[in-house]
């Protein structure tokens, strides 16, 4: 039990049931429109400037962002505010690169697709394990986040909230697959924004700088330290695991591929910008904390205590439709995504070659269930904070840069490098996750995965382009 | 280069299964009777502090000594605390029952210490420098260095 929440339990589960109800809804209605795989994995490659950034931002703006944001400025500061919000960064390097992807694999799916053809089966495995970590560790930090929300503003037991929330998304996305995520996102990111804009608004006029400065020098003095060390060592990091996290995961390579000709580049660098200032608004309020002399039980908590203290019963609906509307927003998108992973990669790329399309679909909607089922067992336990579990996953992704980028750039490397880059990246990346800090893991990862692959920009061009595109693309496809 | 594809993934599953063991047993680093770190960066100037509902009767009283007597920096019903933006030095804590009709001072569990003993600077911006480093590259790779291999003529007969 929480002592600080203030909104009754009955109160937050008609929040729950009632946008539980619309996002189903919105899953049938929007997915009955759907006649093909590609329809029901890539909205039928012709989503729109609008939706696209609607999409793209609603999915970058995660349960993580409102919640692990001010958890790392209520850890790391000035800085872990900062750096968070350098997950930016991420999406607006991705933005040439999703113009390059559709134009060199009009036909492709997947982003181990391009990992296959680019530097074969071996790279491909291990990029598919390392994403399959991924996805896993994100999903169940997303179910995590829900239970944690739920059971701060409500005082609902953590295991409640969580279960609702991974079976609501499970359900909405195997009614719609894709072009129901997308829709639902477009909903979520004008009730992101809208939410965090009146957020921000209370905030200037209800707390008193002056009041929050003294005193954070008094009783945290390190948080407004911009010398403050592991602070410093988190930019970067920060940076890099945003940056792994766009360019490998196919959340966004699926998006790449959904988006009308012409629209990707734009519409992630708009969602970049406006995805910059949300985790500075969401995390500043987390600076708030010690003035309002809030107890604050564990670290990732403290943005719906602080919102509840400061703004009462309002406040505390405003943050719980948010991060509600966030986190569903990301569970839907990283569930479709994974899903089109795993069938198109490991079932029909390992299992079963033959599969029709409608036996892939088929599959796909089992693979979501099943996903659904792993999230929640795997959340239940409350491993640890969800900052440490998301820079876990740090480790990881970040080792994927370099033969990514190397792989669409440049014709050098070899699959054999790439595959060591990235299982040596990750190696290195998570014994510094426990020898040091959470807050250098994915650094660490992007280092070391780049003195591996250092040695292709001086080799001699050995691949040929033409290998990406797997089928005849059908005319009128390339731009 | 040789490698062996099955020893590779496998390494990659092992990894994976005993990062998530390490972040579940990591949270017993110090315990004293009923109080505990629950969560230790002593490095970074933070950790969490959890105790048991039943060691003794809500709401329950945290006292912190950093050398200079006991102070209490909590008081409430909440079995958890997190602490963040500590300075160096070594610190105590210890929990009781704030329960006037049960609290005595000889009911204090143990106290336990802990040191906060940030990474020095020069370390932190080594990890500053190596990742700026990095990304100049990065950038470079991005916009200057190739002209991607949509705008390159294909190469003939040429694989992996």
């Amino acid at each position: 039990m929480i002592e600080a929440a203030i909104l009754p339990p009955t109160l937050a589960w008609g929040i729950i049931l009632a946008f539980s109800a619309l996002w189903v809804a919105l899953g049938w209605w929007l997915g009955r429109k759907n006649n093909s795989m590609d329809d029901y994995m890539l909205a039928g490659r012709n989503v729109g400037l609008g939706l696209a950034v609607a999409t793209a931002m609603a999915t970058w703006v995660t349960s993580n962002t409102t919640m692990t944001a001010p958890q790392l400025t209520y850890q790391l500061g000035i800085w872990g505010m900062v750096g968070y919000s350098l997950g930016a960064i991420g999406l607006l390097l991705f933005a040439p690169l999703a113009a390059e992807i559709r134009t060199l694999m009009p036909t492709g799916h997947t982003s181990g697709d391009f990992i296959r053809l680019r530097w074969g089966k071996l790279s491909w495995r291990i990029f598919l394990l390392i994403s399959f970590f991924y996805g896993l560790g994100w999903l169940i930090s997303l179910g995590m986040a829900g239970g944690i929300l739920i059971e701060a503003l409500s005082g609902i037991p953590y295991a409640y909230g969580m279960t609702v929330i991974v079976v609501i998304c499970t359900a909405y996305t195997v009614f719609g697959g894709l072009r129901a995520v997308i829709g639902t996102d477009f909903i979520q990111t004008v009730l992101i924004l809208l939410g965090v804009l009146l957020l921000a608004i209370l905030v200037v006029n209800n707390i008193g700088f002056d009041e929050i400065h003294q005193t954070l020098s008094q009783e945290r003095p390190e948080l407004l330290n911009l010398l403050l060390p592991a602070s410093i060592m988190f930019l970067f990091n920060n940076l890099f695991f945003g940056v792994g996290e766009i360019f490998h995961s196919n959340v966004w390579w699926s998006r790449a591929f959904a988006f009308a000709p012409g629209v990707g580049k734009r519409a992630y660098i708009l969602a970049g910008i406006f995805w910059l200032p949300i985790p500075i608004v969401a995390g500043f309020i987390a600076l708030a904390a010690p003035a309002l002399n809030i107890n604050v039980p564990s670290a990732d908590m403290v943005a719906p205590l602080v919102a509840s203290q400061m703004f009462g019963l309002f406040g505390a609906i405003l943050v719980f439709i948010i991060v509600f509307a966030a986190l569903a927003s990301s569970l839907d998108s990283l569930l479709a995504a994974m899903s089109d992973l795993i069938v198109k990669d490991i079932y029909k790329g390992h299992i079963h070659k033959a599969a029709t399309s409608s036996q892939m679909r088929s599959a796909a909607v089992w693979v979501i269930l099943g996903l659904g089922v792993i999230t929640w067992c795997l959340s239940l336990p409350r491993l640890s904070t969800l900052g440490e579990l998301l820079y876990l996953t740090g480790a990881f992704v970040a080792s994927t840069i370099w033969p990514i980028a190397i792989g669409i750039k440049l014709k050098k490397g070899t699959g054999p490098q790439a595959a060591l880059a990235m299982a040596t990246g990750t190696a290195i990346g998570l014994y510094s996750y426990f020898a040091i800090g959470f807050y250098v893991a994915a650094l660490v990862s992007a280092g070391v995965s780049l003195i591996v692959m250092l040695p292709a920009f001086f080799m001699k061009d050995s691949f040929d382009p033409s290998e990406l595109n797997e089928n005849t693309p059908e005319k009128g496809e390339l731009r | 280069m040789t490698t062996n594809p099955r020893n590779t993934l496998a390494s990659l599953l092992i990894a994976f299964a005993l990062s998530l063991v390490l972040l579940a047993s990591a949270n017993t680093a110090y315990a004293a009777e009923d109080l505990r770190i629950s969560s230790n960066g002593s490095t970074a100037g933070y950790l969490t502090l959890d105790w048991s509902e039943n060691s003794a009767p809500a709401p329950y009283t945290l006292q912190m000594n950093k050398g200079n007597g006991w102070r209490t920096i909590y008081q409430g019903k909440d079995t958890a605390t997190t602490l963040t933006g500590l300075q160096n030095g070594d610190y105590q804590f210890r929990i009781n029952s704030s329960d006037p009709a049960t609290i005595e001072d000889d009911h204090w569990s143990d106290p336990i210490s802990v040191t906060i003993n940030h990474h020095s600077l020069v370390k932190a911006l080594s990890f500053f420098a190596g990742g700026l480093i990095i990304f100049i590259i990065l950038l470079w790779l991005l916009f200057f260095a190739g002209l991607s291999l949509n705008k390159r003529p294909p190469l003939k007969g040429s694989g992996h």
